[in-house]
């Protein structure tokens, strides 16, 4: 795929920026500015074959409470119905000329449309509480803050591959997420649900390309700007998670390539932003030692010194389950979370195997990962 | 997207620890004019999970002890057997934790000082480094 390098203000303004822009195929069906109440908001949705989920997507976006004033779905050329049955729920679709190879290319082509404020971005499989949005923009009261991020949690908890994720998630953005929060570094905005200041998007270029792990490499991005991310636990959406090992496998491979290829592209500008420095620095040397302990050392130590070092891997199991239950004790859900909670220990052998094959790869090797694969 | 392993290695360590050292940040903060009830009432609530993990630990570590000698585990065994530093952690159950507990401090504290070290003599990129957009 090519690409070329556009300064940020060559998006700028709208108007010219429409003028370049690629001709819209049949399928667009954009409609003129709603007349309604301006909200400053544009959805963006980009979607390759989901026709099996778009439809709940597109209903919980136009069920919010806070209504955007436009909602586009960029149909990357599914050979699925995706695009029609966006169609006929009503929004603006654009149908990329060619399949652009990954989602943060198809937020660009959708991104030039955008002639609001603020840009969402959501994936093609994510519902909403009805409030999720009005809730996620109030952080942009705040004119530092250039992107918000809200609480993930899986919308389908049966497999135990989902059920691993819901309790990771619990504690991700239960506890640290918030914690990053409150020393204003959160380590990145989700990429499923997040909402973005269009100036600032464009002056950093839209959405990288150049890594797996685009949602990371642009709120990094925002930080060296000296711009603002904001976690918003209040806003709540629900993505269709990986609910077999094949489809976990693509995800945590993009994930954990994506990690150390945004680690490899920006660490001497990181040294330099308080916080978020520290959290990149443990996040690479837990992936690193707690994964190399978790799938060897205690396990050698168990067989050739003794069986007690099997109990490392339930030392940190309070640290898990309270943070875990709290979250769980605010949504009703505790039985859920206990019932889940062997899903998580399982789910972390199988996380320590990626991000070590990821170490492999993207530092070791250099066989970089480019292929971006959604995960379910 | 989550990264690395959450709940392993020296990340609860340093959360702990960051979540103890709030009510000191917000006191700068409150100098600062940029406090409020609501940060004051997020950090009451981080303070009692951080409170229930650290209880939930120690009844935790009670619990693995006993288990380990009923079961007759704290018996080194294995072609390791009564040597070294490693088989001695295995021989006595309060060793292994307090071990654990300081490696992973003292692991804490060596990154930190090391990425504040990288900080001072490893300077910035010459110029931001910009997405492309494609054509």
């Amino acid at each position: 795929m090519s690409t070329i390098a556009l300064s940020p203000t060559s998006l700028k303004p709208l108007p010219s920026a429409l003028k370049q822009a690629p001709l819209r195929p049949a399928t667009d069906t954009r409609q003129p500015p709603p007349t309604r109440e301006n909200t400053g908001l544009t959805v963006l949705i980009p979607a390759y074959n989901e026709a099996a989920s778009i439809a709940d997507t597109v209903r919980s976006v136009q069920a919010q409470s806070m209504q955007a004033d436009d909602i586009i779905v960029i149909d990357d050329c599914s050979t699925d119905d995706t695009g029609a049955i966006a169609q006929s729920l009503g929004v603006t679709v654009l149908r990329t000329p060619k399949n652009c190879g990954c989602k943060a290319n198809a937020l660009n082509y959708g991104l030039r449309f955008v002639d609001s404020e603020f840009a969402l971005a959501i994936d093609a499989d994510t519902t909403f509480d009805q409030k999720s949005f009005e809730r996620l923009m109030t952080a942009f009261d705040d004119p530092n803050v250039a992107a918000a991020c809200g609480f993930v949690l899986p919308r389908n908890v049966n497999t135990i591959w989902e059920r691993g994720r819901y309790v990771e998630y619990l504690f991700a953005f239960g506890l640290y997420k918030p914690m990053q929060d409150y020393y204003e570094r959160p380590l990145l905005a989700s990429g499923c649900f997040s909402a973005y200041r269009t100036e600032d998007l464009r002056a950093v270029g839209g959405w990288p390309t150049r890594t797996v792990a685009e949602d990371m490499d642009l709120t990094w991005m925002m930080y060296m700007r000296g711009r603002k991310v904001r976690f918003v636990p209040e806003a709540v959406c629900y993505p269709i998670e990986p609910h077999n090992l094949h489809f976990l496998s693509k995800q945590l491979r993009r994930w954990s390539c994506g990690f150390f290829q945004t680690v490899k592209l920006h660490w001497r500008e990181v040294l330099h932003i308080p916080f978020l420095r520290t959290i990149v620095a443990i996040g690479v040397w837990d992936a690193t030692i707690a994964a190399l302990a978790l799938l060897f050392i205690l396990p050698l130590l168990a067989i050739f010194v003794s069986p007690v070092f099997l109990l490392g891997y339930f030392i940190d199991i309070p640290a898990v389950l309270v943070p875990v239950l709290h979250r769980a004790h605010q949504r009703g859900e505790v039985k859920k979370a206990l019932a889940s909670l062997p899903g998580f220990f399982v789910l972390r052998f199988v996380n320590a195997w990626f991000v070590l094959v990821a170490i492999w790869r993207e530092v070791i090797t250099g066989n970089r990962l480019a292929t971006f694969e959604k995960g379910h | 997207m989550v990264v690395g392993l959450p709940g392993t290695g020296i990340g609860g360590l340093f959360y702990l620890f960051m979540a103890f050292w709030m009510p000191f940040h917000e006191l700068y903060m409150l100098a600062r004019g940029r406090s409020s009830p609501a940060r004051w009432r997020f950090i009451a609530l981080n303070w009692i999970i951080i409170t229930g993990v650290l209880a939930v630990l120690w009844v935790t570590m009670l619990a693995m002890k006993t288990l380990v000698h009923f079961t007759g585990l704290e018996k080194p065994r294995g072609v390791l057997e009564k040597t070294g530093l490693v088989s001695g952690l295995a021989h006595d159950t309060n060793t292994f934790f307090a071990s654990a507990g300081w490696a992973s401090a003292i692991s804490l504290v060596a990154l930190v000082v090391i990425v504040h070290a990288l900080r001072l003599t490893v300077g910035r990129a010459s110029k931001p480094r910009l997405a492309a957009l494609p054509v």
